[in-house]
């Protein structure tokens, strides 16, 4: 897994763990739920499968490539704790092996002005260790792109 | 399919800029109601049905009790996204009217963002549930970034620029500086002061934004028989459509129909139930959140296609009084208030009744469509005669 620093601030919010997305966040892979049933790939991961309604899944590793579908450059401050990280990019990203799946992420290498849609990317994973919510403390991998060449 | 409800009573609480107002959401729904009851010549025991949407104060099934409403025969909230179910309350009022569950129902939103919070904030720490799991560990907290994303590609895909997005904010700012209810009222907006304004969440700039408010407003809906002996003119529901196409709301931008939205599901819909076209439509009110999604609005509805939306809405065609589709005639939740886009509905009945302070001339039928980035979406469209 190829690692790189969180692009948002240290503190920013993290996802709340569930049964379906425990893989998606946890891994250091793009693994994506698949349908026992149909084998239909879906993100973001459900409690039924939007093919065939089924409720039992299994857990798939996508490559980690993709592809700006679009993108926006932030640069109002939602949250005080961004004022030293505006502007920033948010990028809707599609995966090479399941170009219907689309990630929201962020592009960590690409100047605002040199974001481009259709660009190729890369993932990589900012590890959080995600503690003081109550649960048993455990490790995040939050997916961040890097511009492939 | 139609002429079974119609608008008889419209009102509102006076209109401010989130944090502005002297009242609770539920004192400015109490003041809007009563309004809209007095317009239609009622009194609050006439009414016997009660819609709101995404009201997450928990106040709207009380709200009869302090009105004086006698009994309550028909009470929905639905909750599901926000703006886009703006019509979608007055589809479910005229639903409930022809059934018979219900005959005159008010239809309402208050908002107090000064108090409850404003939309326009992201929260920091913690942990994010549901859809925003996937959006908000990446700074995509809100709304503008959302429909930024969705406009970027929507531009991208059918070579739209800048201007097209400003035609929508100046046609609202121009129209709300003849609206004295209007917050933006005295605050005229040039292109160059568009294009100076500082960027949000590119390709939105501030004036690409709603604003955010504190508000009521309200409608009195009755039966189209019983519509005609009240004093106000009838705006008569010709159609109303409110849905979305299979899959449409799979989150997190996962949706087949990406980047558009609901509309083309919901424009065929309308179209088909009141047996006109879009181009029998002479003005409208579009709900825009954001510019760019309400051009998405206007091509998927049936306006026009998408790849003709820039010149659709070029050089001034949705202003007032000379453009082919005046758009927003009170300015709209840009430059008049962002009551969820209720207070667009308003608007679309004044245009009926022939009193907008930006009047079409000889409106037969008039448009309010909600939305847009969140579907289910909806529209209605009120016609002067039965
Ligand atoms: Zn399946």
């Amino acid at each position: 897994m190829a690692r790189s620093e969180r692009y948002m601030p240290d503190q920013w919010i993290l996802p709340a763990l569930t049964p379906e997305n425990r893989a998606f966040f946890t891994s250091g892979e793009l693994r994506l739920q698949r349908c026992r049933a149909c084998g239909a790939v879906q993100h973001p991961p459900g409690e039924l499968c939007n093919v065939c309604q089924a409720l039992e899944f299994d857990y798939v590793a996508a490559r980690p490539e993709g592809v700006v579908e679009s993108f926006t450059i932030v640069h109002h401050v939602t949250n005080p704790m961004l004022e030293q990280r505006v502007p920033y990019n948010v990028a809707i990203i599609s995966l090479r092996d399941y170009p219907h799946v689309r990630i929201v992420g962020n592009v960590i290498d690409v100047a605002p002005g040199q974001m481009r849609i259709g660009m190729p990317v890369t993932c990589t994973w900012a590890e959080v260790r995600r503690e003081g919510d109550g649960a048993d403390p455990i490790t995040i991998y939050i997916p961040q792109w890097k511009h492939a060449d | 399919m139609h002429g079974k409800a119609a608008v008889v009573g419209i009102g509102e609480s006076k209109y401010y800029k989130a944090g502005a107002s002297p009242h609770s959401a539920l004192q400015l729904a109490s003041i809007a109601i009563r309004n809209a009851i007095d317009d239609a010549g009622l009194v609050p025991a006439d009414i016997d049905g009660l819609v709101t949407f995404m009201d997450t104060t928990r106040q709207h099934a009380h709200l009869c009790s302090w009105l004086g409403f006698e009994t309550l025969n028909f009470a929905a909230n639905p909750m599901s996204g926000g703006g886009n179910l703006c019509m979608a309350a007055i589809n479910l009022a005229d639903a409930a009217i022809s059934a018979g569950y219900a005959r005159n129902v008010v239809v309402y939103r208050a908002i107090n963002q000064g108090r409850e919070g404003r939309y326009g904030r992201s929260r920091g720490a913690g942990f994010a549930i549901g859809e925003e799991a996937y959006r908000a560990p990446f700074g995509a907290g809100v709304p503008a970034i959302w429909n930024a994303l969705l406009t970027k590609r929507f531009m991208h895909d059918y070579g739209i620029s800048q201007n097209a997005l400003a035609e929508i904010a100046l046609a609202c700012y121009a129209h709300a500086q003849r609206n004295p209810r209007a917050v933006m009222h005295g605050r005229p907006l040039t292109r160059e002061a568009y294009d100076n304004s500082r960027w949000i969440s590119e390709p939105f700039h501030l004036f690409d934004c709603c604003q955010e408010s504190d508000g009521a407003c309200a409608l009195v809906l009755t039966g189209a028989e019983r519509a005609r002996d009240l004093r106000r003119r009838p705006a008569y529901i010709l159609a109303a459509a409110s849905g979305m196409d299979s899959k449409g709301a799979l989150w997190a931008f996962n949706d087949p129909d990406f980047p558009h939205r609901s509309y083309r599901k919901i424009g065929k819909q309308l179209w088909e139930r009141a047996g006109v076209e879009p181009s029998d439509i002479k003005v409208a009110q579009f709900y825009e959140n954001f510019t760019g999604t309400t051009l998405m609005a206007l091509a998927d509805i049936g306006f026009c296609a998408p790849h003709e939306v820039e010149g659709f809405v070029a050089e001034g065609a949705l202003r007032w009084p000379n453009g082919r589709l005046p758009l927003n005639t009170s300015g709209g939740n840009l430059a008049e208030a962002y009551i969820h886009g209720l207070q667009l509905a308003n608007e679309a009945v004044r245009q009926i009744r022939g009193d907008s302070t930006c009047q079409v001339d000889g409106v037969e039928l008039s448009l309010a469509v909600g939305g847009p980035a969140t579907p289910p979406g909806s529209a209605v469209l009120f016609s002067r005669n039965p």
